[in-house]
């Protein structure tokens, strides 16, 4: 009677053991899967080195007032007075800051004065993504100099389509799937940039480099 | 008749329901926006791509490869030789587009000049890359490599006259002086030492020597040219920003100059690419090439891609004043020669500048201005 007790207590331990260990394998195999999924999930991003500054991002979206707007890379920006980002060609020569001498159809470049500097004035030039369209005038405009003003899908704004309509619309293929984790790029030069000064221990680069999608 | 004021009300309705619709459809299918969308996010070039034909004095008489991925620098050394570096090489070309060498470098070259008969080493060759300077004798064997004496150096042009290496260093935002043997001299802008600070915004900063034993230097946040003495002392200044073709287009140019024989300056301009030549003192003579001649379409003018807007044409000039055009996306070297040189045709016409709204801007004023604001000029012997 007490053998039989002990081959059941036996069985059942042997029993309770298994069924621990394939819950177990279940819960880690389900855990890393999920954790998987996660990683490959996606969103829609510009490859600031393929656009070319259509204006299809300021109509294309679904959302009235698009997703897509200009950002500002600092680190390649000249702080210009003559900034071609940011005046028309007349603005350039008259410097007046009328709008028919502002390239930007929505003024939402805000250009500060920084610091005179050899008899030269220097400004900051930021965008206010509540007025910005994603039309990329100032984009072709600034491509005739530096080109530090870009586009990229605001993703606080952009809900995800499954097929974004704008891609569908642009006609150099410079949208792209990007992990949902880091679903902003840099410019390949600024990559550049960001990674000298990385590598010389400067924070803010390391900071920005955690958080862009950096495949070249 | 009758039947006329029977169906009166019925007859009204009719007549107002077709206005009604007639007016529908017109405002539907009408769109007031039509002749706008095309243009609605389009920038015009139009005033910007096409040149004056009557001011281009310039034609190309002839190209050749240069067998680069990434052609960077040109230059002219003696018995006008050909030098262009690039990928991690200089190839050597005679003026008819024979390869003569091609020399490996350690770096991979941003800029490069070579030293003329008036050097102490003629046909010695100066390469710039990362932040170092590669020398290589005339038969293309490495005889130095030195150092700019910082890390966060962008090299972008070299100058070599008689007994001093001139670099341009855009990082920095000044001009490294160094004997041919790589001993600094000095500096010319430099900020921490009380010098004066060029504003550079980007990388290109380019420098020759002058005729006159002097250094010009762009200065191209401030769309000018200088001129220094070796030493440093500023001689003279010109240059105006403007979109017209007289003037330095966008927020930094001329990105690219050489000096031809008799002292007349070439400048190549990044943006709208264009190519003109000015007196020594800047008045502004005639045009090399426009963007239709250097092979720009208007549309590709503000394309952001790198491959476009990344187009930086450098220029160098030979004993016979031929201006040599460096085109990276071609990955060629383009002659422009004069056209009365070359067909003994229209000669020069000499430009009405006071039409261009040209005027010399006189040194006194400016140089005065500059000492007030800038106490590091007051410690600089006036020229």
């Amino acid at each position: 009677m007490s053998g039989e007790q002990q081959t059941d207590r036996r069985g059942f331990l042997a029993d309770g053991a298994r069924v621990v260990g394939v819950v177990s394998a279940g819960v880690l195999g389900g855990y890393l899967a999920g954790q998987r999924g996660q990683a490959e999930e996606n969103r829609w991003q510009i490859d600031p080195d393929k656009c070319v500054g259509c204006g299809n991002c300021a109509t294309h979206c679904v959302l009235d007032e698009s997703a897509v707007k200009c950002v500002q890379c600092f680190d390649m920006c000249g702080f210009c007075n003559r900034c071609t980002g940011y005046y028309t060609l007349d603005g350039l020569d008259s410097r007046d800051t009328a709008a028919e001498d502002l390239l930007c159809p929505t003024e939402a470049i805000i250009r500060t004065f920084v610091e005179g500097k050899a008899g030269q004035n220097f400004y900051e030039y930021t965008i206010d993504t509540d007025a910005c369209i994603g039309c990329a005038m100032c984009v072709k405009g600034c491509a005739l100099m530096n080109g530090s003003l870009y586009l990229q899908v605001m993703h606080d704004r952009c809900v995800n389509c499954n097929e974004c309509a704008i891609a569908v619309a642009c006609p150099s293929d410079a949208f792209v799937n990007v992990s949902a984790d880091k679903p902003y790029r840099l410019k390949r030069i600024a990559l550049g940039v960001m990674r000298q000064k990385a590598g010389k221990s400067d924070t803010a680069a390391q900071k920005l480099l955690g958080q862009v999608h950096a495949d070249e | 008749m009758e039947l006329l004021v029977h169906y009166r009300g019925t007859l009204i309705t009719a007549v107002l329901a077709v206005a009604v619709g007639l007016a529908s459809y017109a405002v539907v299918s009408s769109d007031p926006l039509a002749g706008h969308r095309d243009r609605s996010f389009t920038m015009d070039f139009s005033r910007v791509y096409d040149v004056d034909p009557a001011l281009i004095q310039y034609e190309q008489t002839r190209e050749f490869s240069v067998s680069m991925a990434q052609p960077r620098g040109i230059s002219v050394g003696p018995e006008d030789q050909i030098y262009v570096a690039g990928d991690q090489t200089v190839g050597v070309y005679r003026p008819d587009g024979t390869t003569l060498a091609m020399i490996p470098t350690e770096g991979r070259p941003s800029c490069l000049a070579v030293g003329n008969d008036q050097h102490v080493a003629p046909g010695h060759i100066y390469v710039g890359s990362g932040n170092r300077i590669e020398v290589f004798d005339d038969d293309g064997s490495r005889v130095a490599t030195w150092n700019v004496p910082t890390d966060d150096a962008i090299l972008a042009s070299i100058a070599v006259a008689d007994e001093s290496v001139f670099v341009a260093d855009a990082g920095n935002r000044l001009v490294w002086r160094f004997d041919p043997s790589g001993e600094l001299l000095g500096t010319i802008g430099n900020a921490e030492a009380g010098g004066r600070t060029f504003n550079v915004p980007s990388t290109t900063f380019d420098i020759a020597i002058g005729p006159g034993r002097q250094l010009h230097v762009a200065n191209p946040g401030a769309l000018r040219i200088e001129t220094y003495t070796f030493d440093g002392a500023l001689q003279a200044r010109w240059g105006n920003p403007g979109v017209a073709i007289e003037n330095f287009f966008g927020c930094c140019n001329p990105s690219q100059f050489a000096v031809l024989p008799e002292g007349e300056i070439v400048t190549s301009e990044k943006g709208v690419p264009r190519i003109k030549v000015y007196s020594e003192y800047g008045e502004f003579r005639s045009v090399v090439a426009g963007p239709r001649q250097l092979g720009i379409a208007q549309s590709e003018l503000g394309d952001p891609r790198p491959h476009q807007a990344g187009v930086v044409f450098d220029v160098a000039a030979d004993s016979q004043g031929r201006v040599w055009v460096l085109d990276p996306r071609r990955k060629s070297v383009r002659v422009f020669v004069r056209l009365d040189e070359h067909t003994g045709g229209i000669g020069f016409q000499p430009v009405n500048l006071e039409s261009t709204g040209w005027k010399p801007i006189p040194l006194s004023a400016p140089l005065a201005h500059a000492s007030r604001r800038h106490g590091s000029w007051e410690e600089q012997p006036d020229a």
